[in-house]
């Protein structure tokens, strides 16, 4: 065979055997033991709130939100602790000597300025499901704002699991590589056929 | 006679491909593939950043890869030193380095592209499959900090390469494989543990010179040093015995390449003038 060929098929088999890996390393499930919770609450009209979920995270950890609500509201997801939103607010607005003002206005504008902090968003919704896998160390903060003129019953639940890697960033890749990894490997594959097509008989001459 | 055969380099890449040929037989690659993408994500740890999202982007990369280094890292060492023991070692002892020598191709020629296919060509899958795992994982993470990867991985492999150059000059000097194959295990475990007796008798003691001794062979040690003492985090206070800096770290990482390029140099000089069969 071709040396550039065999090159070429060497790397396609290698390829395969890591689409392979990462296919078993999908395939392990996240563990279930993680801390849940679900909260009802009720958001009054022009304010949010940042209190319902809020963790330090690493990529080994994901988090599943659901939200439901009978008012349409804005879901925010950001990479901040909700310390920090509140701390950052009062440094800039904080003339009224509250704290935690939680007045949508200044919620905006923090937003504004820290667009690169939101990891998700969904704007005038009623429910919400997301399953959020960080790609650093991070805080992750779930914000829920009522822009609206009626108070908002919101019920939330949230559940962070454990696992080995996202399951399925790794389960993309390994649908990519394995066929990659293959159609490379053909010439590898066609010159074994044929060498075994080709292998002489050995054995007892029966005839002599 | 060399330009008859295309010059230096067509016998070099035969020497090469026939060296790859020995080190990599179907499936022995493939497996170590599987190995380095299966460990990239199981052994990944995140214990630098314990701290919180406050430790820094440095520490979490250290602690990110070398927290990948245990296992794969033993099965490349497993695979080099078979390569370097077997692979040249099986060509002393059935005489095939004597077919090589009559290559209208220098010596020192002869062990490069031996050298390349066992040493070179093995770091290509460990460092890429696990980089590439990394950042699958953490891409926040390895991105913005991939000279802290590159240079855990430096560090880290310093003490198998200068493992392989004294299997490399043992192999040479016996023309066996097998001995050399069980003396470099061997020295590889005794390195392994002398440095976690140097470490606690640092810890307990507060005397570091041990430490700094074997630091010139494992700059890991003092990398790992140098990232727990920055770090604020729960299990890694700052020390006040030794504290070195990041201009440290560099210095004993580009002098444990010294110890491992002379030892290759021996090698190679063995190789080309004395080496008789």
């Amino acid at each position: 065979m071709n040396r550039w060929l065999a090159l070429t098929s060497r790397i396609g088999t290698s390829l395969t055997a890591i689409g392979l890996a990462l296919l078993l390393i999908s395939l392990i499930p996240s563990s279930s033991s993680g801390s849940s919770s679900q909260i009802g609450t009720q958001i009054q009209a022009g304010t949010y709130t940042a209190n319902l979920f809020g963790q330090i995270m690493s990529p080994q950890q994901s988090a599943t939100l659901t939200v439901t609500s009978d008012t349409t509201i804005d879901i925010y997801l950001v990479e901040v602790s909700s310390a920090f939103l509140y701390q950052w607010i009062y440094s800039h607005y904080g003339n009224n000597g509250k704290y935690y003002d939680n007045n949508v206005t200044y919620l905006k504008l923090f937003l504004g300025n820290f667009t690169q902090s939101v990891a998700y968003s969904q704007k005038a919704t009623l429910s919400f499901n997301y399953q959020y896998t960080p790609t650093k160390i991070t805080n992750a903060t779930l914000i829920i704002s009522d822009p609206s003129s009626s108070p908002a019953n919101v019920q939330t639940s949230w559940k962070v699991s454990q696992q080995v890697a996202p399951a399925s960033r790794v389960a993309t890749l390994a649908y990519w590589s394995i066929p990659l990894g293959l159609v490379l490997a053909i010439p590898w594959f066609i010159d074994l056929y044929q060498r075994r097509v080709r292998r002489p008989i050995t054995g007892t001459n029966l005839s002599a | 006679m060399a330009k008859a055969h295309g010059g230096k380099g067509r016998p070099f890449v035969e020497l090469f491909a026939s060296a790859l040929n020995e080190d990599y037989r179907f499936p022995l690659l493939e497996i170590f593939c599987f190995l380095y993408a299966i460990g990239a994500f199981i052994f990944a740890g995140f214990l630098f950043g314990l701290g919180g999202p406050s430790a820094s982007g440095d520490a979490v990369a250290y602690g990110l890869t070398s927290s990948l280094l245990g296992f794969p890292l033993f099965i490349f060492v497993v695979l080099i030193l078979k390569n370097v023991a077997f692979g040249l070692g099986n060509d002393l002892e059935k005489g095939i380095v004597q077919t090589f020598f009559s290559y209208p191709i220098k010596r020192r020629w002869i062990l490069s592209a031996k050298l390349l296919s066992a040493v070179g060509v093995g770091l290509i899958p460990f460092v890429g499959i696990l980089t590439a795992g990394m950042y699958v994982l953490a891409p926040d993470v390895v991105g913005p900090h991939i000279g802290i990867v590159l240079l855990t991985f430096a560090t880290s492999l310093s003490e198998p390469l200068l493992v392989a150059g004294i299997v490399l000059l043992v192999t040479l000097l016996l023309k066996r494989g097998a001995l050399a194959l069980v003396l470099g295990i061997v020295t590889y475990f005794a390195l392994f543990i002398v440095q976690g007796i140097v470490s606690v008798i640092a810890a307990f003691t507060n005397n570091v010179t041990g430490l700094q001794i074997l630091s010139v062979i494992s700059p890991s040690l003092i990398e790992g040093r140098y990232f727990s003492t920055q770090s604020t985090g729960p299990f890694f206070g700052p020390t006040t015995s030794w504290t070195p800096t990041f201009t440290d770290v560099l210095a004993y990482t580009a002098a444990s390449y010294t110890i491992v390029a002379i030892v290759f140099l021996l090698g190679y000089m063995y190789f080309s003038r004395r080496l008789n069969l």
